[in-house]
């Protein structure tokens, strides 16, 4: 088989199954039927989606108002988990923070009252050596 | 509100919540470059709590703990507390330039170096200390003490109103050795190096 004849096939091919087609007696009432239906019964009709329960079908397409309450609960849910672990979370790092400060805090006062004890030693030491009234 | 305005209002903000800003404008603290020794120390020792984490520390402090609470009470009027305490391996670790710069900030009429030793061990560097206080209307807002031995150097300072209590309250603990209250002129001062100490609260009995 030769290009040509090739390509012909193929081309009747397509037109075959591109071919404009008028819809069976009856759809379009049926269809408007089965919009009813679904727009009657609400969601999970078979045929329209079942993963997303909350959306509808409606005249001008789907109603995301569904999606939007169940991206909300979905909000909340998370809030509700997250919220007391993060503040959980946050409070053990204040915590930390704070027990460091402390430490700090005391470990200033402990270096301050060694350099006073030394200070105090050392002046001692020198006005010992001094004749009494010397030490201003 | 005007660009240049919210720029002003933007740059003030910034300089209230910078602790960099805040703690640089106000602390009488200046160690100078004393830090750059941390590197070469073999035991090192660094605080520094500006007022917001002294704050902070205090809420940690236990009130029922009686070395804590007396901390809390000593901490309560202090704006900052700068420690950096170095302990060396090999003496000669610092540059006594170093020293006599930090010493030489705190010449200001405001300050009153009330205690000043220098020991000359022989064939050693001198080992110095000194005492600084911060006087404002007859008060104590800050305390500043640098000690450089031969193989140690320290700086603390204190900012902040010293309640002469606060030394009374805290001495015999953490170090601190028994000092009482000032009360009147008639204590002795152990060391004065200057006139200025006549008028300095660092009497001691």
């Amino acid at each position: 088989m030769n290009d040509a004849a090739r390509d012909q096939r193929l081309e009747a091919a397509l037109r075959m199954a591109l071919r404009a087609e008028q819809p069976s007696d009856g759809f379009a009432d049926r269809l408007e039927a089965r919009l009813a239906y679904v727009k009657q019964q609400g969601p999970g009709v078979a045929g329209f989606s079942k993963a997303l329960p909350a959306t509808r079908m409606t005249g001008r397409g789907f109603d995301r108002s569904g999606i939007r309450a169940q991206l909300a609960r979905a909000a909340v849910l998370l809030l509700a988990v997250t919220l007391p672990l993060g503040w959980r979370l946050h409070h053990q790092s204040e915590m930390a923070r704070g027990e460091a400060a402390k430490e700090q805090v005391l470990l200033a006062l402990r270096i301050t009252g060694s350099q006073l004890r030394s200070i105090e030693e050392r002046t001692q030491s020198i006005n010992a050596g001094m004749p009494e009234g010397d030490s201003r | 509100m005007s660009i240049n305005r919210i720029g002003t209002a933007l740059l003030a903000a910034a300089a209230m919540f910078s602790p960099a800003l805040r703690v640089g404008a106000q602390t009488k603290c200046l160690p100078g470059d004393i830090e750059k020794y941390a590197a070469k120390a073999s035991s090192r020792s660094d605080v520094n709590l500006d007022r917001t984490m002294l704050g902070f520390a205090g809420n940690f402090l236990n009130q029922k703990d009686g070395n804590e609470a007396e901390a809390k009470q000593a901490i309560l009027h202090l704006n900052a507390i700068v420690v950096h305490s170095y302990e060396f391996d090999e003496p000669g670790a610092y540059s006594v330039a170093d020293v006599d710069g930090i010493r030489s900030q705190y010449k200001g009429p405001e300050w009153s170096h009330i205690v000043s030793t220098s020991d000359h061990p022989r064939g050693k560097p001198a080992e110095t200390s000194d005492i600084w206080m911060h006087i404002v209307d007859g008060k104590s807002t800050g305390m500043v003490i640098l000690s450089a031995e031969e193989k140690e150097l320290s700086f603390v300072c204190i900012d902040g109103v010293l309640d002469p209590s606060m030394l009374s309250h805290l001495s015999g603990q953490f170090g601190i050795p028994q000092v009482n209250a000032p009360s009147g002129n008639g204590s002795r001062k152990l060391v004065a190096p200057d006139d200025n100490a006549s008028s300095g609260p660092g009497n001691r009995q």
